[in-house]
């Protein structure tokens, strides 16, 4: 039974943590109950299997928030030490079977101490995961990427709003170009000189689309706009494309650290 | 008396998800019939490169998710699954085939890309593989079997699709692509693109072509060749529309594929069966889109009978109505009748035709703010009342749409022997009066409260989408 206490343990590295994370999307602090088998019909096992019994979910999409107390297969690393029943680690996995039960594979581990100050904050802090720090940090980081990967950033307000008349054929999976104009306040980076800009965005609510910002008549923030391309330059100079391209203006703040 | 099993096939490992998994379709191996896998709009649960299809080895009785297709990923924070995706057995071997629009590729590439795909086997965690690549195209929807020949046999797969890839551009969008031999040819798999389309539609062809294959190599293509197309808006238009049917006798073996049914009018391939239909392209009907609800279906005892379903607005461009409207030819498909009263506010026909000749109709009926789910089969062709099956009621403004399509563009019947098999998506209230015949949750629910729980036994997870399949054993 190993569960090493921090007196004596080597320290974790600095962001080895963020690295794991930055990995893998779910990660829990868990006790091994079985080695060498699974409960979950269907699901192979060998030597590397494991049952562990979830004791705090470190970080997990909404549908795994839940998972505390409940088992758990892992497919350990080949790599990885070996581990014995009993023995308590921080699991950082991927997803590989979803049935009767959840089995994940092993991307990597940290002995336990590594994450119990995390569980201990969480349980003091309005975070609503050991890890949501870390998380947010990530996103952090992934947002100033993505706004010095992009064309042109500015703090604006949006003037007008005009759908473009296309032509072509009709799928239900059109992007539904709109026109947006934005009066710019303020240009963090960028060839923008002019007092507005023009915007493309996909007006649609296919599947395919409906994660793209859609901006509102009025609607004032930090846009992350990136070079249209192809026929599209002459209906704007610029479009939004992903799920991140419209922040509130006080994002700015943040983004210039990372940028 | 027949029996009836409903089951939501949303495994119990995602007792928390809360996604919109709409848009389902199903594959029963006829070979074995308890292995069958359904599809949906449900993206890998953790956000991996591969989106799910649902498994089950036991006659649908419980699912796991294989994250296998192509298209799926996460790109800035948002969780991809595949785009369309329709799956089919052959009739032997237990290979599945599936027609795709990679989701990834779609919004990256804003290219609707068509995927041809194949397993050797459903359980296996190694993806699909890639058989064609194509674009732009549209809602693809596979059919197969199996035929023995030349030692060996040999898997005849069609696939339907809306296909805009013309060089020069033409508006003859209807499309089958054809594999006489998909299990082995190498390379493409000796997919082809054939053109259906012989008269001049305005602009384009409707997006859904749908298929119906008899075992002596007779197979129908049914599509929706649009007259006259006034734009709205890019998403949204006012459509007139004929119902085309063409056919093959020969699986689409010769020279000039599904051209063995000439209209008895103007004389071009492929019959129409009406003309002059209207219909909102895009518009809506509750929280759901509509403009593209066509199903066609053969009678495994008789190559000449078969029968078609479509919706249409029989108001016009004042109206507001989807009607659907079912047909009937025993003269593989020259002349065709009325066979069904027509029924209004109706979408998602699925028509199948068991190996006794009982017909099913399944369909999705919008009245009272409530979505309600059904299945008809009868022996008369409607001569007398159908058996009518409630499958699923509930509310239609429950949940919130997050994005379109709501419950999906098609649901699927399927008739395997004298069993129907098929999946339809909905709101997933655990609620027994939702269920008029039953239903069975993988997923934690409290049938009691009326909510679904998480899996650690906390309740409130939201209300969303899930799939449904459903099977009427003989």
């Amino acid at each position: 039974m190993t569960d090493p206490t921090t007196s004596g343990a080597p320290a974790v590295p600095p962001g080895e943590i963020t690295d794991l994370v930055r990995r893998s999307p779910m990660s829990f602090l868990g006790t091994v109950t079985r080695i060498g088998g699974t409960p979950l019909p269907g699901l192979a096992a060998d030597e590397h299997t494991a049952v562990v019994k979830v004791d705090h979910v470190l970080h997990a999409p909404d549908a795994f928030r839940r998972l505390a107390g409940s088992r758990v297969t892992v497919q350990l690393r080949a790599d990885a030490a070996p581990l014995a029943v009993g023995d308590s680690a921080a699991f950082f996995t991927e997803g590989l079977f979803y049935g009767s039960g959840l089995a994940v594979s092993e991307v990597g581990r940290l002995p336990a101490h590594a994450v119990r100050p995390h569980v201990a904050l969480a349980a003091t802090s309005a975070d609503e995961q050991p890890f949501s720090a870390v998380l947010r940090e990530i996103h952090r980081q992934d947002l100033a990427v993505h706004a010095r990967e992009a064309d042109a950033v500015l703090l604006g307000t949006v003037a007008g709003l005009e759908r473009i008349d296309g032509s072509g054929h009709y799928s239900e999976h059109d992007p539904d170009w709109w026109r947006a104009t934005l009066d710019v306040q303020h240009v963090e980076s960028g060839a923008i000189t002019a007092d507005s800009v023009s915007v493309l965005y996909p007006n649609s609510r296919d599947r395919h689309w409906n994660h793209v910002p859609k901006p509102r008549a009025g609607q004032a923030g930090l846009w992350i706009l990136h070079a249209t391309e192809g026929d599209r330059r002459e209906l704007a100079p610029y479009a939004l494309r992903d799920a991140d391209d419209y922040q509130p203006a006080h994002r700015l703040a943040a983004l210039r650290e990372g940028m | 008396m027949p029996r009836f099993k409903v089951v939501n096939i949303t495994p119990k490992a995602l007792s928390g998800e809360s996604e919109q998994d709409s848009e389902p379709f199903l594959a029963v191996n006829p070979e074995k019939p308890t292995e069958m896998v359904a599809t949906a709009f449900t993206s890998d649960p953790m956000g991996g490169r591969f989106a799910p299809v649902y498994v089950s080895t036991d006659g649908g009785s419980s699912w796991s998710l294989n994250t296998i297709v192509p298209g799926g990923g996460v790109i800035q924070g948002h969780a991809f699954g595949t785009g369309d995706i329709t799956v089919a057995f052959a009739d032997r071997g237990g290979t599945l085939y599936a027609g795709i629009l990679n989701g990834v590729a779609a919004f990256l590439q804003d290219r609707t890309i068509l995927q041809i795909l194949r397993t050797s086997s459903i359980t296996s965690t190694a993806p699909m593989k890639v058989l064609v690549n194509r674009d732009p195209v549209d809602q693809p929807w596979v059919i197969a079997d199996t035929v023995a020949g030349n030692g060996g046999d040999h898997d005849r797969v069609f696939i339907g699709n809306n296909d805009f890839a013309h060089d020069p551009p033409s508006p003859r969008s209807a499309t089958v692509d054809v594999s006489g031999d998909a299990r082995t040819a190498p390379g493409s798999a000796g997919f082809a693109p054939v053109g259906i389309e012989h008269r001049t539609p305005a602009q384009q062809d409707g997006p859904p072509v749908r298929l119906a294959l008899h075992p002596d190599g007779t197979v129908y293509a049914a599509f929706e060749s649009w007259t006259t197309d006034k734009a709205v808006s890019r998403q949204v238009s006012n459509v007139t529309f004929d119902v085309v049917v063409t056919r093959d006798d020969k699986a689409a073996a010769g020279a000039s594929p599904f051209q063995d049914l000439v209209d008895s009018t103007d004389g071009s391939p492929g019959q129409r069966v009406a003309t002059g239909r209207f219909v909102v392209f895009g518009g809506s009907m509750g929280q759901e889109r509509m403009g593209g609800d066509l199903t066609i279906a053969v009678d495994p005892t008789d190559a000449n009978n078969v029968w078609i379903a479509w919706c249409d607005r029989v108001g016009g461009p004042k109206g507001t109505d989807n009607t659907l409207h079912v047909q009937r030819s025993t003269d593989r498909g020259q002349n065709w009748r009325r066979t069904r009263d027509d029924l209004t506010d109706v979408k998602n026909p699925a028509l199948a035709v068991n190996s006794e000749g009982l017909i099913g109709l399944a369909y999705q009926k919008f009245a009272d703010n409530q979505w309600t789910t059904i299945l008809e089969t009868t022996a008369d062709s409607w001569k007398s009342e159908p058996e009518t099956t409630v499958l699923h009621q509930a509310p239609a403004d429950v949940p919130q749409a997050v994005s379109l399509p709501y419950l999906g563009d098609y649901i699927r019947l399927l008739a395997v022997g004298a069993d129907f098999y098929g999946v339809f998506s909905g709101n997933n209230t655990p609620d027994n009066a939702n269920f008029p015949v039953g239903v069975t949750y993988q997923r934690n629910a409290d049938f009691t409260t009326h909510q679904l729980v998480d899996v650690d036994g906390t309740p409130g997870v939201p209300v969303s989408i899930d799939p449904f399949f459903f099977h009427r054993a003989a």
